[in-house]
């Protein structure tokens, strides 16, 4: 109660829920993480409150876990493995600190959400880099400091894109601004000599900003992001190119992306593309059922001084590539319209979320690889699938470029009905042992979250206890959500 | 300083008889570099004890092993061209990586390279420009390091509008930790290849750099795999004609623009369009007077070139870029080309008159950065006290405040060579702008030589009570850590997190850190 | 000048590394891009000309003194210039001048290289770098109708030197040089007996008084013989006689033709036709000392001027030999103009042509070394399809003649001499 009463203190009461009171959306979610109650669940609205807790945290040896979206999730990160463990929930955190048109950035906080983000940015003529139909409540910042892909690879040079600085609060307690933002001067005096906070490296010979990024948390929490917007597109024309293989549609991609042509490219299944089209159960079994099994979504933006020179020389040379591999640039496909596709892609998921749509929840299996190794990563999944007995028509596959080509995120949504406990298990019995043999094939979970976390770390020792080192500078009374990762 | 028997020999045992030396005559040649007579006040630094060459990573283990064992101070390099490669005030064992020079791999698909650290930036490019595809080019010029100013030094250069910043293209990396141990960064960990740099979880590339990179403090890079991008031009580019001025095909594809600009504002507000525009391959901020270096034969060559010019003429050249627009097609071609007719339409921008030699010289140095070495022929020598990267318009300040208030009077003295507002500049990806202002000083004169000392003194002191930024490119450049002390009251406090990963990762202290940071006693 | 009048080059070495590759402009081939023999073998930075300042500097400072290790690792090293062409790709230094002033130094301070020792005698007895008997020079001419110019005058002296004078094997060779001149109607004639040295490859091991010794014996010997023309097939004293005695301060007022430049004459002059086919795919190596090392030399005298603040300038302004003016396109000329001949061309040519290996008194010191960077050469040869090599040069020829024979390699060694004969 002493330490409760500290909490309050800090926060306000009517900012804290404790024990019993605690919704089951921080004690669970749609990972096979078990379930454990939080202690309490704390609202902060400033950078100081949070330190503030942080520091409290560290006296009282409370474990801390930050969240910044909205329920549900999906990945295990924001439960708890502890008893006692306190989360500091960031979604009153909404400010958007300031849109800067001229160096195409935005600084946000934690709770800001895509769909907030979108007309503030439209209003200065930017747009965001956006993942793939989010959830309403999903936090801009999280999804790019949990280095989630976004659609256009095109602006994804490399993995810490599109995040550039931070401000944070680490375990220890210390508020810390990454990047350029270290200073010399306030924010303040930054802007005044032009600085934008648009440089994510440094200071000087340490990356900060990218030992926070995959962290889960576990280094500290961060009360805001500077992040790199796009231009917004005055023409936009979008195209689905569909495919029985798989292979033909990388080929196709890596052309594209290797003539650095358009704007969204990715690659999903037809139950995906159908998830996101429509919200009825039926009918997106019903469009799964007549798409192609592969779709390729790609758009192409006219922007800038010549926006329809620009879509039209890009909209001939996507044309002649297209056919030099026999494929086409359709509008239509399976009564997917591409325009829709557009409209969906460009904003968060509506109500419910896509994921949830089909069978009602879904567990997803994310990591790392090269395109070219896609398809034989495709096969296994459906053999394992099949060695597991679950349909594979129920799982969604999402293949997003990363890093303009170099590598890509390769994402099994399996959606499962949650009141059936057996295909539950199933996929359980999938995401625990199948990670093995995907690993072994070359999966790279480089976001490894849950059981995955056992073959990221288990290959190298050097890994794990350089981690843990960093983890004993930033973090060095272990409060910041232990258990996750290799802490 | 020499080695003992014991700590000599375990070292033979490591590299063999012949990769070994503790000849003086070969010693002297690991001391000794431009820019140690401003840092050190002479031009060699002090000697090594010998010196070591490994051919592989298991050797490279093997000597950080026994310097550890024996507590001797190592630091590594590659092509050995700075000052921070090269230089201490104190000895350390260079460990030299020219039989490193492999490539061990490109992949064509995926768009990336996995080199050993003495393979060059014209290394790589030769053999990538094959496949239609290019490496980060690098601002000293082609026989740099890929690995050395990726991962452990800087890496701007002209390319890197289209290329990004070098500091950002690494992706997997195999790293002799200073305790000997060997780690694998990124997928590279999980055995999963060479092409993601980033997690599990955090990254690690994180501890391998920042801005800059460690400059040897942080053991030693034996492998490293870098991003990649686009090449449209010829699967291979050479000069004809006679040295040193050779003549250059630019491709049909490409195209050289060379533009002069009424004020620092009007340059900055159209080399940011045209980065918005996302069009060009080469960039960078530069004067005049550069492109008549590249096509000039010798100094005396070029100031016959440039003497009798009016002085208005100076003023109005003072501003000046130049940038290299590529296309994969001929329809992106005619784009781009009406695009940027219409660009310098719009901003009213003057293009300055090239001949074909100029205009292939310049195309080469934004493809290769080959030609920009010549500044240290002007005076024999030069140092960029600034090197800083942020927002376009931070740079204005930068350049603007560096020339009137810092470099000025110092020019008017005759102490460093006219520079004027000519800093070097380049673009880097999408998101900001490189600058570096340059003191190009005679490293025989006594003068010049303090006279670039104090010029640095003052950025040290100056750029953070200005709020633009750190001097020596945010302590990159500056030995034991003397321009972070200067910017601490304005900064907050990273230095101590520096100074504790430093501890962490070389608990014996033998990764040496002239050129990073040494913890606090 | 002296070592110390090149402090400031050394001063101003940027540690660079151009010196040890070709020009970063003429890379296609990353196989082949080296350009120093010395730092491509021992790889330590000493072994490059930039590493050669740097000693230099420190001798000079009286940082290091002389041991077998400093002077192993000047010597190991052929002079044959490539470090100087990439170097001044970019900047304005003198790196050869200074490894050539470091090593008459050597010389002066009586540090010796014992295995050049037997040859410094042997030329001092016999006149020659061969260590041969000096009775028997023109023994190569026995058998030809060739007049000597002791008892007679000509228009032109055929100098053969040393290497082609007595080396057997070579002999057909230089026979075959003399005969196509008489066969062209040239007036020519040899020195016989008299023949001697040139000193060039005495100076490059650092014997600054052999080349003047000879410089001034055999202009003498020429003046007194009437000379006005020489011809050599032999590129070595081609160098020496145009340039080295020029260097020097002493420069014949004679017209000194390499072998390929007065076939080249004769060529275009109608007297020399090539009408045979000769059906082979060839190479040409461009020999250091006809290509980059003959340009001619360049006098200068004033002094370094500041402009600009610190800009160096020079008054008068000064220019740089950067190998631009070196004889490449002459021999091209000639093999292209054989009937069915291939010419393809290696990585690295002209300015910056791999060496041979021999120069430098590495044959004579480092014979091993010489070996190995003849045979690197091979392998480039064989590289772009050749089937054989042809140079113009008999230390070349005699060099590449040795690595073939060491390491297996069918490449046929030629010197440009027996093609021509081949083709007329």
């Amino acid at each position: 109660m002493v330490a409760e009463n500290g909490l309050s203190n800090i926060m306000g009461r009517e900012n804290v829920i404790y024990g019993d009171d605690v919704p089951g959306h921080y004690s669970g979610d749609m990972s096979f993480t078990a379930q454990v109650r939080p202690r309490a669940v704390v609202k902060p609205a400033t950078m100081e409150q949070v330190q503030s807790i942080v520091k409290w945290a560290n006296e009282t040896g409370t474990n801390l876990i930050p969240l910044s979206s909205g329920p549900p999730h999906f990945r295990g990160d924001t439960i708890p493995t502890t008893e006692g463990t306190a989360v500091v929930d960031l979604t009153r955190m909404k400010k958007i600190i300031r849109v800067d048109r001229r160096n195409r950035v935005c600084m946000v906080e934690p709770g800001v959400t895509f769909g907030e983000l979108i007309p503030a940015l439209g209003k200065e003529d930017l747009a965001p880099l956006i993942t793939f139909v989010p959830r309403s409540n999903k936090s801009v910042l999280t999804s790019f400091l949990e280095r989630e892909p976004f659609t256009i690879p095109r602006f994804h040079w490399e993995a810490q894109d599109p995040l550039y600085c931070v401000e944070v609060i680490y375990g220890s307690g210390e508020m810390f601004r990454t990047g350029s933002a270290f200073g010399p001067g306030t924010l303040e005096e930054q802007w005044a000599v032009g600085r934008a906070q648009v440089r994510g490296m440094g200071p000087s010979q340490v990356d900060f900003t990218r030992l926070l990024q995959g962290a889960q948390g576990t280094m500290g929490i961060v009360t805001w992001a500077s992040i790199k917007c796009r231009p917004l597109p005055k023409i936009k024309e979008t195209y689905l190119v569909t495919f029985d293989k798989l292979e033909k549609l990388i080929d196709f991609a890596y052309k594209i992306l290797w003539k650095k042509l358009g704007e969204e490219l990715f690659i999903v299944n037809s139950l995906t593309l159908s998830a996101i089209l429509n919200q009825d159960s039926n009918k997106i079994a019903e469009m799964a059922g007549n798409l192609p099994p592969w779709i390729l979504v790609y758009s192409i933006d006219g922007s800038g001084l010549m926006p329809q020179e620009k879509v039209d020389y890009q909209k001939a040379d996507s044309l002649e590539l297209a056919q030099s591999f026999g494929l086409e640039l359709k509008k239509i496909a399976g009564g997917a319209g591409a325009d829709d596709v557009q409209k969906i892609i460009s904003r968060p998921s509506t109500e419910p979320y896509w994921k949830l749509r089909y069978r009602g929840a879904c567990h997803d299996m994310l990591f790392l690889t090269t395109m070219d190794k896609t398809p034989g990563f495709v096969k296994k999944m459906y053999e394992l699938a099949g060695d597991s007995n679950y349909p594979a028509g129920d799982m969604g596959i999402y293949i997003q470029p990363m890093a303009q080509g170099t590598n890509c995120h390769i994402e099994f949504n399996f959606m499962v009905d949650p009141k059936n406990i057996v295909l539950e298990e199933k996929v359980s019995h999938i995401d625990s042992e199948g990670c093995e043999a995907l690993a072994h094939m070359g999966a790279f979970f480089s976001r490894p979250y849950g059981a995955w976390a056992k073959f990221a770390f288990g290959q190298d020792a050097q890994t794990v206890i350089a981690l843990r080192k960093v983890k004993s500078i930033f973090d060095p009374n272990g409060i910041m959500n232990p258990g996750k990762l290799c802490f | 300083m020499t080695l003992s028997r014991e700590a000599y020999k375990a070292l033979e045992e490591v590299v063999g008889p012949e990769n070994i030396s503790e000849e003086p005559a070969i010693l002297d040649g690991y001391c000794f570099i431009w820019a140690n007579e401003v840092h050190f006040g002479d031009k060699f630094s002090a000697r090594p004890p010998a010196v070591v060459m490994p051919g592989n990573t298991k050797e490279v283990q093997g000597i950080v092993k026994v310097c550890n064992r024996f507590n001797i101070k190592y630091r590594a390099h590659a092509s050995g061209w700075e000052v921070p490669a090269i230089s201490a005030k104190e000895p350390f064992l260079p460990v030299d990586l020219r039989r490193m020079n492999r490539i061990l791999e490109i992949d064509k698909n995926n768009k990336f390279a996995v080199v050993e650290p003495y393979v060059s930036v014209q290394f790589l490019l030769t053999e990538t420009i094959k496949q239609g595809l290019r490496p980060a080019s690098v601002g000293c010029g082609p026989s740099a390091s890929i690995v050395a100013s990726s991962t452990s030094h800087f890496g701007c250069g002209t390319s890197n509008v289209s290329t990004d910043y070098g500091g950002r293209t690494p992706l997997g990396v195999e790293w002799v930790l200073p305790d000997g141990n060997i780690l694998r960064v990124g997928s590279l960990g999980t055995d999963s290849g060479w092409f993601s740099g980033d997690g599990p979880g955090p990254s690690l590339r994180g501890v391998m750099r920042g801005l800059s990179g460690p400059n040897g403090g942080l053991g030693i890079i034996t492998r490293t795999a870098v991003k990649l991008t686009p090449w449209y031009g010829p699967a291979s580019i050479k000069a004809r004609g006679k040295p040193n001025l050779y003549d250059y095909d630019v491709p049909e594809n490409l195209l050289v623009y060379q533009l002069i600009f009424q004020s620092r504002e009007h340059m900055t507000d159209f080399l940011m369009s045209i980065v918005e525009e996302g069009i060009a391959h080469g960039l960078q901020r530069c004067g005049v007077a550069v492109s008549a270096m590249i096509v000039s034969e010798s100094n005396d060559e070029f100031w016959d070139m440039v003497k009798d010019s009016p002085p208005e003429m100076a003023e109005m050249y003072k501003f000046a870029a130049s940038f290299l627009v590529d296309a994969a097609s001929p329809g992106e071609l005619k784009y781009r080309e009406q695009l940027v007719e219409k660009l310098l339409d719009k901003y009213e921008v003057m293009s300055f008159p090239m001949d074909d030699k100029m205009r292939g010289a310049l195309f080469y140095n934004l493809v290769t950065g080959q030609g920009t070495q010549r500044i240290f022929r002007v005076s024999g020598s030069f140092l960029s006290a600034v090197g800083a990267q942020e927002a376009w318009d931070t740079m204005g300040h930068i350049s603007r405040r560096c020339a009137e208030e810092i470099w000025a009077k110092y020019e008017a003295e005759g102490k460093i060579a006219l520079a004027g507002e000519s800093p070097w500049g380049a673009a880097l990806g999408d998101w900001g702008s490189h600058v570096e202002s340059v003191c190009v000083y005679d490293q025989l004169d006594p003068e010049s030589v303090q006279a670039t000392r104090d010029i640095i003194a003052e950025v040290d002191e100056l750029l953070p009570k200005w709020s633009l930024g750190m001097g020596s490119f945010e302590g990159c450049l500056s030995p034991a850590e003397a321009a972070q002390k200067k910017a601490e009251p304005y900064c907050l406090d990273f230095m101590s997190y520096e100074k504790k990963i430093k501890k962490l990762f070389d608990p014996n202290l033998v990764s040496e850190s002239t050129w990073y940071v040494t913890p606090d006693e | 000048m002296a070592l110390k009048d090149f402090e400031k080059d050394m001063m101003r070495d940027s540690r660079c590394s151009y010196c040890k590759v070709i020009p970063h402009v003429m890379m296609t081939d990353t196989r082949f891009i080296d350009v120093c023999p010395s730092i491509a073998r021992f790889n330590f930075h000493g072994f490059s000309a930039g590493g050669r300042m740097v000693a230099a500097l420190s001798l000079l400072r009286e940082r290091i003194d002389y041991s077998d290790g400093f002077l192993d690792m000047i010597y190991q090293c052929q002079m044959d210039g490539a470090c100087d062409v990439s170097c001044k790709i970019d900047r304005d230094l003198e790196p050869l001048q200074v490894m050539q002033e470091l090593r008459i130094k050597c010389v002066e301070d009586g540090q010796l290289i014992a295995g050049h020792m037997p040859v410094l005698e042997g030329l001092r007895k016999e006149d020659n770098m061969l260590q041969r008997k000096k009775a028997d020079r023109d023994r190569w001419a026995d058998g030809l109708d060739i007049k000597v110019l002791t008892g007679h005058k000509a228009e032109v002296l055929f100098h053969a030197g040393c290497r082609y004078s007595f080396d057997e094997e070579l002999w057909p060779i230089v026979k075959a040089g003399i005969n196509i001149l008489k066969e062209a109607g040239v007036d020519a004639a040899i020195m016989g007996k008299d023949e001697a040295c040139c000193g060039g490859r005495a100076y490059e091991m650092g014997y600054e008084a052999e080349l003047v010794k000879y410089t001034d014996h055999n202009i003498q010997a020429w003046k007194t013989a009437g000379v006005k023309t020489i011809v050599t097939p032999c590129s070595c004293c081609y160098q020496t006689f145009k340039v080295l005695y020029d260097k020097i301060g002493k420069k014949p007022d004679i017209e000194i033709y390499h072998f390929t430049e007065y076939l080249d004459k004769l060529i275009k002059e109608g007297k020399l036709k090539l009408k045979k086919k000769v059906p082979i795919k060839v190479t040409y190596h461009d020999p250091c000392h006809l290509g980059r090392l003959s340009e001619p030399w360049i006098h200068w005298s004033g002094k370094e001027i500041k402009v600009a603040g610190q800009m160096i300038v020079h008054d008068p302004p000064k220019k740089y030999r950067r190998g631009a003016e070196g004889v490449y396109d002459i021999p091209r000329d000639i093999l292209k103009a054989i009937p069915g001949l291939n010419l393809v061309e290696m990585y690295r040519i002209r300015e910056y042509a791999w060496c041979c290996g021999s120069g430098g008194g590495v044959k004579e010191a480092y014979p091993e070394f010489a070996l190995w960077t003849a045979s690197e050469r091979l392998k480039e040869a064989k590289d772009v399809g050749a089937e054989a090599l042809v140079s113009a040069c008999g230390w070349c020829k005699r060099n590449f003649t040795d690595a073939a024979h060491e390491t297996g390699s069918q490449l046929e060694i030629y010197d440009i001499i027996d093609l021509v004969q081949r083709a007329i």
